[in-house]
């Protein structure tokens, strides 16, 4: 099922509130040589419009690096953690983190119209970039990353309950995949390791 | 909250890929954990207690890990042919069952990704901890 399917608004029923800065996953074993490839391939080409309504591509960023999360503007749980995670990791970057482009792309293009995304990705971070369109358009960028969307149920509100892939995709400034962060991860933890992509 | 040190971080995060090294080939047994609750332990965070709550977190998007006996945490980033989620939210049929699982194993950044080829063996939930917090685990 794809994002067209998700037509009448998505809600996430996580249980979580607030931020949560969570400490790096336990990798206490002998360290292989050097780090393992990057477990997925993902990312490509898009075209989508952004939170101030210009049309925007895969190439108006390159040169920068990508921070970018599939999620939506009013989602309760794993995006706001996500993205949240995202702005405090930007903060911790500083100067650094200007060559870092912050993006939200929408799965729920019904509501997070131009419109809508402005206010929304403005109360995270500043800089936070949010991107929606068509359905088609959408799609397409969610297909390139490897994204599913799908709606599983209802909660007792009658609002849909939406499973989505939540990692974050730390993308090059030639546009391609340098490696993925679980949205739970500790901004300081995502800090360090970005500084060793940008290094 | 748990903390987890990030060990050898400097020694492995690495610039390029052609440092990268394969991923190794392993067999992980243990718990399918909600990986939000497990480090944060919001609620219960392992076995029967936390069932319906890990089977919500999961169906939300919140990456699903695996609780080894090993006494890492493993991040599922696949299972079998699932080629289009690289979150993975969908293994919410085995959410708190102890599995065993071979799986290509990707260190990175400190963090155990693993892409789950088959699960090998799967006991389903026998970590029973609802009775300690007065959980009703699987509905009426």
């Amino acid at each position: 099922m794809g994002i067209a399917s998700l037509r009448g608004g998505l809600a996430l029923a996580a249980l979580i509130l607030g931020f949560l800065a969570v400490p790096g996953w336990a990798h206490d074993k002998e360290s292989p040589v050097g780090a393992a490839a990057v477990p997925v391939q993902a990312g490509g080409p898009f075209a989508l419009i952004d939170h101030m309504g210009q049309p925007v591509t895969d190439r108006d960023f390159r040169g920068r690096y990508m921070l970018v999360f599939f999620g939506y503007a009013n989602c309760p749980g794993i995006c706001p953690t996500g993205l949240r995670g995202m702005a405090a990791t930007l903060d911790i970057l500083g100067p650094e983190g200007e060559r870092i482009a912050p993006i939200l792309v929408t799965i729920d293009p019904e509501r997070d119209t131009v419109e809508n995304l402005g206010p929304a990705v403005a109360k995270i971070h500043s800089r936070l970039i949010g991107l929606t369109g068509t359905f088609a358009q959408l799609n397409a960028a969610a297909k390139a990353y490897k994204i599913s969307a799908k709606r599983i149920g209802w909660t007792l509100q009658k609002q849909p309950i939406v499973q989505h892939s939540s990692f974050i995709y730390l993308m090059g400034p030639d546009g391609k995949l340098l490696t993925l962060f679980p949205p739970i991860m500790d901004p300081e933890q995502m800090a360090a390791a970005i500084r060793g992509y940008m290094s | 909250m748990r903390t987890m040190a990030l060990a050898g971080f400097a020694a492995v995060a690495l610039s390029t890929a052609a440092q990268a090294a394969p991923p190794e080939r392993v067999q992980v047994t243990g718990e399918i954990i909600d990986s939000w609750c497990y480090l944060t332990e919001i609620m219960y965070p392992e076995g029967s207690a936390h069932h319906q709550c890990a089977i919500w977190c999961a169906a939300g998007g919140i990456p699903v890990g695996i609780k080894g006996d090993d006494g890492k945490v493993y991040m599922v980033l696949k299972l079998g042919a699932d080629s289009t989620s690289v979150a993975n939210p969908g293994i919410l049929e085995i959410q708190s069952h102890k599995v065993k699982v071979e799986a290509d194993l990707y260190v990175r950044d400190g963090i155990n990704y693993l892409t789950i080829a088959q699960v090998v063996n799967d006991e389903g939930i026998v970590n029973l901890t609802h009775d300690e917090y007065g959980i009703q685990p699987f509905g009426e």
